[in-house]
């Protein structure tokens, strides 16, 4: 009577730590293809360290940031297991699609920059925790063997976990809801070991979380991690960009909607004196959501 | 409260009243009006369904030229399924969207659609729905009042475990299994030999967690979706059920709405219903991929198992004709072109 099925044990993927719709870069540790732009030619580490530092103090132009990050990458060929470098890369290449790509969320390019990220920020983590990886390697699963990295792993994991976030998101809801528990479970550990890491930015990612969950949304808790991140960096115009665009329109808070952004855009460009760039993409991101507000609320 | 928010320019407003009466007045100003309609529904963000609500969105305000605006609030914002539709039965939300387990408590007969192992596949579903018995359930939401606007789905649901696969019929005897609070459902539980437990959504994950329950069934979206999977050690590919979902307008509201735009809410929608069917179908696979992902095994029974599961769920469709008499003529119907079909 029924349509005729094999019987089949789906097997679960023996390679470990093989996040939902991508492979993972856990025991890759050669050195980087170059990918945003042709690898300098060889020079001292610490002029190519200096130069690339340079170029990163100059990310307002993405001309200057992709030379950033050739720079780094230039390192890395000499020495793939500076977990530092790797999650500078991380950052630069989140801070590429998230300030310059994001007007095309479908395009490959922003697709792929988070992926790099999110390879990039799995480097880190291997190369600064060796026990972290030889647990992955083994079999465990990412969200266990997360809790052993310690301090040392802060921007590696936050890096990691947000260019996955936004891969994943951006990929498709098959793979945002394969790895949702992934990024809350690294962004936890973040959490537990640095409430104050990168301006309160534990807070700042569960304060969204929260609002967007697709199952369990909880307002109440999305409210007291944005009010904490903004209590430890009352200046960091990401968190209130950010707030207005999950919680204020989840909860139909329309004048608090406005409230945020224009405090974005009143906001100084050297309100935190070593984030210019990034202050200046969330006051073009405040624009972006000022003007979608009718259609929001 | 209305759902609809009307806004007329005042301007305009006072130039067509002016040294006029009523009667001439209401028209032009209805002319002018336009509406906000309300949407409920517990789909998330970033899913097909949400895409669909804001294809049909966009449909509809282009079609309006602007005078017609629907805003969806996704999520479950507006409250659950089965709250929100007694809602738009009164009025007080203009359009809502969801699953016909929820839809049962206020037009049960609308239960038949998910009885255990009806369908084979989602296109003999697509066939019954949208040939067989459009015309028939049409009317009979009408007349309980809703206007049917589209029909799509949320899928087969499945069984999701803590202990093993289920093979055949015993393997779930004696388990307390979380069940949707809808007669199909808790009697196929029955039928199965489990203990079903109706308990909210919200509530599902800690009741896995703490042995509350020993498992649950819903499509693998959902699963991933609500995190449940986080508590399962095996999820059985059963299809046992297929759900339907809709989009429905309450009849209170659409009355009030001149016919131009009441025809364009309900007109030429084939597209927008197949391209969100695709949709969501387009996602099994993909979802089959982040259970062994999340180290979960995926059993699919075999031919002889569904037909076990079949048969000692057939006692189902008994249940609720003798409990919903008025669903012995939509059964016949969908027997009789299944029989054809498969003829």
């Amino acid at each position: 009577m029924f349509k005729r099925r094999a019987t089949v044990w789906v097997l679960p993927l023996v390679l470990s730590g093989c996040g939902t719709g991508r492979k993972s870069q856990w025991e890759t540790p050669q050195p980087p293809a170059a990918t945003v732009a042709q690898t300098k030619t060889a020079e001292p580490a610490n002029d190519a360290g200096a130069a690339a530092e340079n170029s990163w103090q100059r990310r307002s132009s993405k001309a200057a940031l992709q030379d950033a990050v050739a720079r780094w990458e230039s390192i890395l060929a000499a020495n793939p297991a500076d977990g530092a470098t790797w999650a500078k890369i991380s950052r630069a290449y989140y801070f590429l699609a998230d300030g310059y790509l994001r007007t095309d969320p479908k395009s490959d390019a922003y697709l792929d920059t988070f992926e790099k990220g999110t390879g990039a920020g799995e480097r880190a983590l291997a190369a600064i925790s060796p026990e972290f990886k030889a647990r992955v390697v083994k079999g465990d699963d990412v969200e266990d063997a997360i809790k052993v990295v310690g301090p040392e792993g802060l921007a590696a994991m936050y890096w990691y976990a947000v260019n996955l976030s936004k891969w994943s998101r951006a990929k498709g809801l098959a793979a945002l809801l394969g790895n949702k528990e992934r990024v809350k479970s690294v962004v936890s550990r973040v959490l537990e070991l640095d409430e104050t890491f990168f301006h309160g930015a534990p807070h700042r990612y569960f304060g969204a979380y929260w609002a967007l969950v697709p199952v369990g949304r909880d307002l109440e808790k999305s409210k007291q991690h944005f009010d904490k991140s903004l209590a430890l960096a009352p200046h960091y115009a990401g968190t209130k960009v950010l707030m207005a665009e999950s919680y204020a329109v989840k909860k139909q808070d329309k004048a608090l909607f406005l409230k945020l952004l224009d405090e974005v855009l009143a906001m100084p460009e050297d309100a935190i004196a070593d984030l210019v760039p990034e202050t200046r993409v969330e006051k073009d991101k405040a624009r972006e959501l000022k003007a979608k507000v009718d259609e929001l609320f | 409260m209305s759902s609809f928010s009307p806004k007329v320019k005042r301007r305009r407003l006072l130039a067509a009243g002016a040294g006029v009466g009523v009667g001439t007045l209401l028209p032009r100003a209805q002319a002018q009006t336009t509406f906000t309609l309300k949407l409920a529904t517990v789909a998330p963000e970033g899913t097909p369904w949400a895409e669909q609500v804001a294809e049909y969105s966009k449909k509809v305000q282009a079609e309006s030229n602007g005078r017609l605006r629907i805003k969806a609030f996704l999520g479950g914002a507006l409250g659950d399924e089965i709250q929100t539709i007694g809602e738009c039965r009164r009025g007080s939300i203009g359009m809502w969207g969801g699953t016909t387990g929820s839809l049962a408590s206020s037009v049960p007969e609308i239960s038949v659609l998910e009885l255990p192992y009806l369908f084979r596949s989602a296109q003999e579903a697509d066939h019954i729905l949208d040939k067989v018995l459009a015309e028939e359930l049409r009317r009979r939401l009408l007349a309980r009042g809703f206007v049917v606007v589209l029909w799509s789905e949320n899928g087969f649901r499945s069984f999701g475990t803590k202990w093993g696969p289920i093979r055949a019929p015993g393997d779930l005897q004696g388990h307390k299994m979380r069940s949707q609070e809808s007669l199909v459902h808790l009697e196929t539980y029955r039928a199965l030999g489990a203990l079903p437990q109706p308990i909210a959504i919200t509530e599902v994950l800690p009741a896995l967690q703490t042995g509350v329950v020993d498992g649950f069934d819903n499509t693998p979206l959902y699963t991933f979706a609500a995190s449940w999977h986080l508590a399962i050690k095996h999820f059985t590919l059963s299809q046992h059920i297929y759900q339907p979902g809709l989009i429905l307008l309450s009849k209170k509201e659409y009355d009030k709405l001149p016919p131009n735009l009441q025809k364009i809410l309900t007109s030429d929608l084939d597209k927008i219903t197949m391209n969100g069917r695709a949709a969501v179908r387009e996602m099994d696979p993909l979802l089959l991929q982040n259970f062994n992902a999340a180290k979960i095994p995926v059993y699919t029974p075999s031919a002889a198992e569904r037909a076990a599961l079949a048969k000692a769920t057939s006692v189902v469709e008994q249940k609720l004709v003798k409990a919903v008499p008025t669903v012995k003529p939509l059964l016949a119907s969908i027997k009789k072109a299944l029989g054809s079909r498969k003829g």
